[in-house]
């Protein structure tokens, strides 16, 4: 079963100039179906590379998952720095030109909005971690209220001082937890004024090996792609203001609006 | 640390935060179906799905909303609560 199937990494405008870009999936060539005011920009692929009952194991295999991943990534990439892209999943595939061209025509007009909405914008990439240890250290400056128990407990006499930091201590882990969970909300509310769009992802279940602190904030926002310095200085604010006091941040990006073509994502 | 150099560690980004992208994001076209991949929460596409899912296209999507939601179900509006999710 050699059968060839097309492979569609993202709709670009009609007039886009796809003469310059990278390889594409399984090292194919990337090119551009035009069809209106829009275009898919596609390869060619194998079939029986992507059907059958070895494609279960396949997409299984984080090494052959990301490989493609990467050079999905790559073209969608290469487009997003030379005009508006609305990046479509990994592996949409389609039979063949005519089901591209339908796809582009049926739902040319979702496209189009979708492509004004990112158009001269890109997304970048925040997560909020929390590290106890440290974030317990330092909640006598987080939080009022262990200030203040800490206070009392210190100007008690020395009977009541023990029971005083049997409270302080019962106190600091659900503490922490507020507070990281207020530090999150504020985070995105400050960078989130800086954005055209902002959207909250579902928090990593795990940190990856090496990296400390437990997730409290795993957010996108899309930025104007000539003016990110505002965002950038907000962000420096927060990293100043926070990690000395036990949160450390992550921040990606510039990538192309991944979380941002959805009908779902609309304009603040 | 600033953003700045925030910026330049992009290059060594985790391959878990690019699959969480490209295969969970964007213009969704036909079913897909939510798996877990060495512990990471991904989307993966049912390909031959795909591939067969073209021409009933519209059966294929209430096929996913049942399995998943919205296929942005992920994309909470502005000011949802972080420590709702």
């Amino acid at each position: 079963m050699a059968e060839e199937i097309q492979y569609v990494y993202g709709v670009v405008d009609a007039h886009f100039d796809a003469g310059t870009a990278p390889a594409g999936i399984d090292g194919t060539g990337v090119g551009l179906q035009v069809e209106g005011d829009v275009a898919a920009l596609l390869s060619i692929v194998e079939g029986d590379v992507y059907s059958g009952p070895q494609i279960e194991e396949r997409t299984a295999d984080l090494e052959w998952l990301g490989a493609r991943a990467r050079a999905h990534d790559a073209v969608v990439s290469w487009a997003d720095d030379r005009g508006a892209v609305v990046p479509l999943p990994m592996f949409s595939l389609f039979r063949d030109r005519a089901g591209v061209a339908a796809m582009l025509r049926d739902r040319r007009e979702e496209l189009g909005r979708a492509l004004s909405r990112v158009r001269d914008r890109q997304e970048y990439g925040v997560r909020l971690f929390r590290i106890d240890e440290a974030v317990t250290a330092s909640l006598g400056d987080l939080s009022p209220r262990i200030a203040q128990l800490g206070r009392t407990a210190a100007a008690a006499s020395p009977g009541q001082r023990y029971l005083l930091t049997r409270k302080l201590e019962a106190e600091q882990a659900s503490e922490v937890k507020r507070i990281g969970a207020e530090v999150a909300q504020r985070a995105f509310d400050a960078l989130a004024t800086h954005a055209a769009v902002a959207v909250l992802d579902a928090l990593p279940r795990r940190t990856l090996e090496g990296m400390a602190g437990t997730a409290v904030l795993n957010a996108s926002f899309l930025l104007p792609r000539a003016d990110t310095e505002p965002f950038r200085r907000e962000l420096t604010g927060l990293i100043d203001e926070y990690e000395p006091r036990g949160f450390r941040f992550e921040f990606t990006g510039p990538w192309p609006p991944y979380h941002f073509v959805g009908e779902g994502a609309n304009e603040r | 640390m600033s953003a700045d150099q925030r910026v330049d560690d992009t290059e060594e980004l985790v391959l878990s935060d690019l699959l969480n992208r490209v295969l969970d994001r964007g213009v969704v076209i036909a079913g897909t179906v939510t798996i877990s991949v060495a512990d990471v929460d991904l989307v993966r596409v049912g390909l031959n799905i795909f591939i067969a899912a073209i021409e009933t296209e519209l059966q294929r999507s209430t096929d996913r909303d049942l399995l998943r939601g919205s296929p942005f179900n992920a994309s909470l509006p502005l000011r949802h609560s972080p420590s709702g999710k």
